[in-house]
């Protein structure tokens, strides 16, 4: 066997992979077609499965067989590999179809309409590249994510409507249709949402992110940021306009049946698996032309013709060089005399302004409200990493291959899934541009825009090499490379020209800010302090204190390891007093209570702790942290739950080992094919990959439990010692806390979790403290050097990862058993993953104790403005006046004050009885969003920041240790 | 060192704001009765809040009347309703649970996503407050662990696929396309649909109904490429409509079915050409013979200006008149014991044939209603004007008759 093994490991990569990939190819078909192959003699997975695991190997041997294809690929066929990659995986996945579907001896016929696809494509494009363009554009400039931008649209959409109720416009709306198309109001309403928007865009760049930038804070933080703003946005949104959709209609006739272009079109038949007398490909006769209604087609006119406007800007006018110079580098842009901030508002208002437009004529087709940005938004990060992040044409192509692809994988995804069973598959349509984007990253981990560069470069290149005429052998003999240098280094090997040289930093640079910024001299930095007097004083003393002077405060240092101590003790206590000041009614609601928000704590601290392992110390930006708690919330519900209603039925404790060793397992896994790419890569990958798991919760019927019917959801599992607790233990804790009955499970539940808190901290304090933890920091400040001293990056990551995956998969297990059931929206990252990471900035990335604290702060911020919700509801309560007056006071607002911009009708359809009233549930949202922008603007480091450790050397030891060198490293 | 400061301030202003909250909570009146709503204010369906909002409003308001002071027949109670966001997800509303519990509700009405029921009824069911959902309709909830604490008054979508299949078959196509949401409503209803279906479909759809998911032309081609005679729509208002004006604009010509969630002459508004509309058939439970409350509810949930393209108000409604009149029937019956009572039976009790704005509705053991039977209504469109009307009604017995 060990020889066998080591004749395997001469054999160079190459050979390895086409091998490899050959077999996985062979053993696949082998097992759909005549049920031979491993998977079908190993016995353990039955039908549905059978065919699942069999696709998957095929896929994977496909992948691997392309992959080792397009790295062979000469350099200057970059551009061609980009192209051919997606051809190739969409041929193959066609071809795995059809060898599934022939080995179940089923037929599916996929219909592909050629002007449906096409035009539905350019719509999706449309929409997504209205938010797309917007975020590429402050990520060239301002260099970091703005979740901000989706709510730029919807704001958009709002000054369409508000424009459409006016007393000058209403009458267009709402005349009755004559047959005639009225142009004004669409053309206004396109104008003023770009100006209006454009506006806002800057006054929130001038109020949040400009004094974010003053302080140099991280593209991290700048993004959180962006959350609590968008949070902010669509609270305010949401108290103007309500909850209810709205239409923008400019005209009834837009929307007549006969206000339609007729587009002639094909059909094409695809049959795929077991055909009897049909052949592969047909066209269908006797087709209806495709419906292009005129509102579709303003909204891709309109998108697309501002986005080439701003392309002409970019590149063709004095201000777009300013724009490039600042994003090349701002420093040597301000030296020669640019107004840094002036372009920086520039790009805030082109970027908001066009998202503004977008939504004023997405308005037009979709009924509009406050949630429905967050729809599009996923997908539109994913089209601009596809594009490269920061490119503008990039995000042109990004946008029409992805609306192109949500198009066309809907026919296949309905023709396949009828004939499988699976008649959700076509929800999976909305995945389809992760799912893509993930595989074109494995494939071609720089995206489109690179490629595109590439080729614009290796032309100049070959212009000026035709001009020369000369041999230019040193140009030349880049392109001889040895063997075994993998793509991506090739890739950057050509990078030489004085022209690349530009560009190249360009993009590098807004990849590798994230980086320099966290590694500034720790003292170049303002040394933050919090002063206070002691933990009892401490409300006395701040409220009061700003007379007090300095010298009577005592100074708390946060960045030694005793004042972060001391920090978080006070902060702790703070929190604790506020548990134990919230109200409640009885003794045993109380007890519910605290369980509760112990239990939540527990969960969100160890998703916080596995986003610091990930993040905070080894410098991954990972946006999955709900996929690797969905995998634990979902082996442990699906394991754990009866058998006779689809589960497997095992222990809860056994459910748990294996759902935290999967979730490891994957966490590994993921590190090797992505572990490579850059950072937003890597968070849009992790993204992405949460997505899938939520998408496939609601459509795939493996993933269902706990009803004899299979309907969606996860429930009915066994959760651990229920059992024990139930007969005697919750009598004897009841008692002991003083309740009347037996103590609900919570409160074993808040024990189990504060167990498992304690000891996941004190494990990951310890790896933070070692060698390893020590290795991760120096792969987070700098990956080179660290690779220079001899750590194999590689394996490092895929074990931060997988150690991370593991814990989060076991706050999943916690969170499975204090919900009772899981259903697809526990994973929407706006609840889960944007939270944590809200945690993660607010308490202080690198420091554990900041991770409590944020998690504290971010479960305790919502049971407090419950009780101001529930108070409103309630004359008794001394709050029900301070509501009252809130109310007044808004009324005030949008009546009086913003009566001088709308109209009247614009407050009577949104509060149809007259009374003005603030949504204190949509209050809450605002603060909520407050908190998170306030914390980030007065302590941009986070509460507790990181405390720089240097490890006690005994002096004995000194001499020999500088010699020393960890083992097992080793770059291969 | 000022950030900090001003951080710390804050903190201990939002402390002090509630210790200001929680010294005047004390006072506590025997009389108001304080009922808890779960709804989904913000999250995907947060479209359906303001109709929820709408409808617990007409319900309280006429409770007040009815059982207010001063009245002859009650003796003064004072119902409050407590909204809190759900957000359709478990974690969410069971917090949003543990606030009503700890404002000392009697009882909670919601939640509508079935995950928000599921997470709600785990910290209502220990702290002995009975819920009674008014629109999950997952089988789920008929088997969760509540202790006999969950209640529902909307009924299982079994049935009424029943019903739904009887119609499609009855009006003679063979060759139907299901169209549904993937959501537990959607997919439920789907899935019995096909179990009850005997001929083959012609295709099966689903689709996420956020808006932004989904294309209703792409839906519609499926349709129209897929050679079907006939179309089965299990859907809401908003993306029903989308979906049909698609239809419309591709040329279908087939029959087009719809369950509850379109079976509503409000539909209409959701159209932007109600030409669409035409000939659309649909089933909904049917209500009560003896009483006109659903009559009343929906012409007092016009007059209050309701939310338009709203799902599930009558059930909402219902929700509320139920458990009230369960919470006055055993403070009646026991006044002076009120901790003591017994809340579920007169839940029970009060749930035997209650005659409601969405049907009749009768408790089983595990808390589900069953219906009495669905009404088949159908859309004519001339010209500009809808006709809505229900002639025919469909019973688990006697199979569809004229109503």
């Amino acid at each position: 066997m060990y020889d066998l093994w080591q004749r395997w490991v001469v054999i160079p990569l190459r050979q390895r992979q086409l091998l490899l990939g050959l077999f996985l190819l062979f053993d696949g078909y082998l097992g759909s077609i005549h049920g031979a192959g491993i998977v079908a003699w190993s016995g353990i997975l039955s039908s549905d499965l059978k065919w699942l695991a069999l696709s998957a190997e095929m896929m994977a041997g496909g992948l691997v067989l392309i992959r080792t294809m397009l790295s062979q690929a000469r350099p200057g066929w970059k551009m061609t590999t980009v192209i051919a990659a997606p051809i190739l995986v969409a041929l193959l996945g066609l071809m795995v179809l059809e060898l599934v579907l022939s080995g179940l001896n089923r037929s599916a016929t996929m219909n592909f309409n050629v002007s449906s696809i096409s035009l539905s494509g350019l719509y999706w494009a449309a929409a997504y590249l209205s938010i797309a363009i917007g975020l590429t554009l402050t990520y060239k400039v301002q260099r970091f994510a703005n979740f901000a931008q989706a709510e730029m649209m919807l704001f958009g959409a709002y000054v369409a409507i508000i424009l459409m109720w006016s007393n000058r416009f209403f009458p267009i709306a709402d005349a009755p249709k004559d047959g005639v198309l009225n142009w004004e109001l669409l053309i206004w309403a396109g104008i003023f949402a770009f100006i209006v928007t454009g506006l806002v865009g800057v006054i929130i760049d001038r109020l949040v992110f400009k004094r974010l930038r003053g302080r140099l804070a991280t593209p991290q933080v700048m993004m959180i940021a962006s959350l609590g703003v968008a949070m902010v946005l669509r609270a305010l949104l949401f108290m103007r306009f309500g909850a209810s959709t709205f239409r923008f209609i400019p005209d009834r006739d837009w929307k007549l049946t006969t206000s339609r272009f007729e587009i002639p079109t094909e059909r094409l038949q695809l049959h795929l698996g077991d055909r009897v007398d049909q052949p592969l490909i047909e066209i269908a006769e006797n087709v209806n032309p495709y419906a292009l209604s005129y509102t579709r087609v303003s909204l891709i006119v309109g998108v697309f013709g501002a986005v080439v406007l701003l392309l002409i800007i970019l590149h063709r006018t004095r201000l777009g060089r300013q724009m490039r110079a600042v994003a090349d580098n701002p420093d040597l842009a301000a030296s020669s005399g640019i107004h840094v901030e002036r372009v920086h508002g520039t790009s805030a208002f082109l970027s908001a302004g066009i998202a503004g437009l977008g939504g004023a004529l997405l308005a037009g087709i979709l009924p509009i409200n406050p949630e429905l940005g967050l729809s599009l938004l996923l997908p539109a990060f994913a089209v601009v990493v596809l594009g490269t992040i920061g490119s503008v044409p990039g995000v042109i192509v990004g946008a029409l291959i992805v609306g192109f692809l949500r198009a066309a994988s809907e026919p296949v995804l309905i023709g396949a899934g009828n004939a499988l069973d699976r008649p959700t598959a076509s929800g999976f349509a909305e995945v389809m541009p992760f799912v893509f984007l993930v595989g074109l990253l494995l494939l071609a981990p720089r995206g489109i825009g690179d490629a595109i560069q590439h080729w614009n470069i290796e032309r100049i290149r070959k212009r000026r090499l035709a001009r020369e005429n000369g041999d230019n052998s040193p140009v030349r003999s880049v392109f001889k490379l040895p063997d075994g240098v993998s793509n991506v280094k090739e890739s950057s090997t050509v990078y030489i020209s004085g022209i690349n040289e530009r560009k190249d930093a360009a993009f590098e640079s807004i990849g590798s800010s994230i980086s320099a910024v966290l590694s500034l001299p720790r003292d170049f930095v303002e040394q933050l302090v919090v002063r206070s007097r002691l933990v009892g004083a401490a409300g006395y003393a701040s409220v009061s204190g700003l007379s007090i002077r300095p010298g009577g405060w005592i100074r708390i240092n946060r960045e030694t390891e005793r004042g972060s101590w001391i920090a978080f003790a006070i902060f702790f206590l703070i929190l604790v007093g506020v548990v134990w000041l919230l109200p409640s009614v009885s003794n045993l609601t109380k007890t519910l209570q605290v369980a509760r928000i112990i239990t939540l704590v527990g969960i969100f601290g160890l998703m916080t702790f596995s986003l610091n392992l990930h993040t905070g110390l080894t410098g991954m930006s990972n946006f999955g942290v709900i996929f690797f708690v969905g995998i634990g919330a979902v082996s442990v519900g699906l394991l754990a739950a009866p058998t006779e209603t689809n589960g497997y039925g095992w222990a809860p404790w056994q459910a748990t080992i294996v759902a935290v060793l999967i979730s490891a397992v994957a966490g590994w896994l993921l590190a090797y094919p992505t572990a490579r790419l850059r950072v937003e890569y890597f968070a849009i990958v992790t993204i992405s990959l949460g997505e899938m798991l939520r998408i496939s919760l609601q459509a795939e019927p493996l993933l269902r439990a706990g009803t004899v019917t299979s309907a969606i959801g996860i429930s009915q599992y066994a959760r651990p010692l229920e059992g024990w607790w139930d007969s005697g233990a919750s009598a004897r804790a009841g008692s002991m806390l003083g309740l009347d009955g037996p103590a609900p499970y919570v409160v074993l539940l808040a024990i189990m979790t504060t167990v498992a808190v304690l000891a996941v901290w004190y494990l990951l304090n310890t790896l933070f403290a070692s060698p390893w933890g020590r290795i991760l920091r120096s792969i987070r400040e700098d990956e080179n050097v660290s690779q220079h001293h001899g750590h194999n990056i590689l394996t490092h990551k895929a074990a931060s990862l997988a150690l991370g995956a593991a814990v989060a998969a076991l706050a999943g297990a916690l969170w499975a058993w204090l919900n009772t059931s899981i259903f697809p929206d526990f994973m929407n990252p706006v609840r889960s993953t944007f939270l944590v990471w809200a945690a993660f900035i607010v308490g202080g990335r690198g420091n554990n104790r900041g991770m409590i604290v944020g998690a504290f702060l971010i479960v305790i911020v919502e049971f407090v403005f419950n009780v101001m919700v529930v108070a409103r509801s309630d004359s008794d309560l001394a709050f029900h006046n301070v509501s009252s007056y809130l109310d007044s006071v808004y009324s005030w607002l949008i009546v009086d004050v913003g009566g001088l911009i709308w109209s009247a009708r614009s407050i009577s359809e949104v509060f149809p009885r007259d009374e003005v009233i603030l949504s204190l549930v949509h209050l809450k949202l605002a603060l909520i969003g407050l908190v998170i922008v306030g914390a980030l603007l007065l302590s941009p480091k986070g509460l507790l920041p990181e405390v720089p450790t240097r490890p006690k050397r005994p002096a004995s030891l000194l001499p020999a240790s500088s010699t020393r060198q960890d083992e097992g490293e080793s770059t291969p | 060192m000022k950030s900090s400061k001003l951080f710390f301030v804050f903190l201990i202003a939002m402390t002090s704001v509630l210790l200001v909250i929680a010294c005047s909570s004390d006072s506590d009146d025997q009389e108001v009765i304080k009922i808890g709503l779960l709804s989904p204010i913000t999250g995907p369906i947060s479209q359906y809040a303001p109709g929820f909002a709408d409808a617990s409003d007409i319900a309280i308001a006429e409770l007040n009347q009815v059982y207010g002071f001063g009245r002859p027949r009650g003796g003064g109670y004072e119902f409050k309703l407590i909204t809190v966001d759900s957000g359709c997800d478990g974690t969410q509303a069971a917090t949003a649970a543990q606030s009503l519990v700890d404002a000392g509700v009697v009882a909670i009405v919601g939640a509508a996503c079935s995950g928000a029921t599921l997470g709600a009824i785990a910290v209502a069911a220990p702290a002995g407050v009975p819920m009674v959902s008014y629109a999950s309709t997952s089988p789920a909830i008929t088997t969760a662990d509540d202790n006999g604490h969950l209640f529902r008054v909307v009924p299982s979508d079994a049935q009424q696929a029943v019903a739904l299949s009887v119609v499609v078959s009855d009006a003679g196509v063979s060759n139907p396309a299901v169209l549904y949401m993937t959501n537990d409503y959607g997919a439920g209803l789907s899935d019995n649909f096909e179990l009850n279906w005997s001929d083959g479909l012609c295709t099966q759809v689903g689709y996420d109904p956020t808006e932004g998911s989904y294309d209703a032309s792409t839906l519609a081609g499926s349709v129209v490429d897929g050679g079907c005679d006939s179309v089965v729509l299990m859907s809401y208002a908003t993306d029903g409509a989308a979906i049909l004006e698609a239809l419309l604009a591709q040329g279908f010509s087939g029959s087009v079915f719809g369950a509850d969630g379109v079976a509503d002459a409000t539909f209409q508004e959701a159209f932007s050409d109600v030409s669409a509309l035409d000939r659309l058939v649909a089933t909904r439970p049917r209500p009560g013979t003896a009483s006109n409350a659903k009559a009343s509810f929906e012409s007092a949930y016009a007059e209050a200006g309701g939310s338009d393209g709203a799902i599930y108000t009558n059930e909402t409604y219902d929700a509320i008149k139920l458990v009230a009149a369960a919470v006055v029937s055993d403070l009646e019956r026991a006044k002076g014991q009120y901790p003591d009572s017994d809340l579920l039976a007169a839940l029970r009790k009060i749930g035997v044939n209650y005659d409601g704005a969405s049907g009749v509705h009768t408790f089983d053991s595990a808390g589900d209603v069953l219906g009495t039977g669905y009404e088949v209504c159908q859309f004519a469109v001339a010209g500009t004007t809808v006709n809505f009307s229900c002639p025919t009604i469909w019973t688990a017995d006697g199979g569809l008759s004229d109503g």
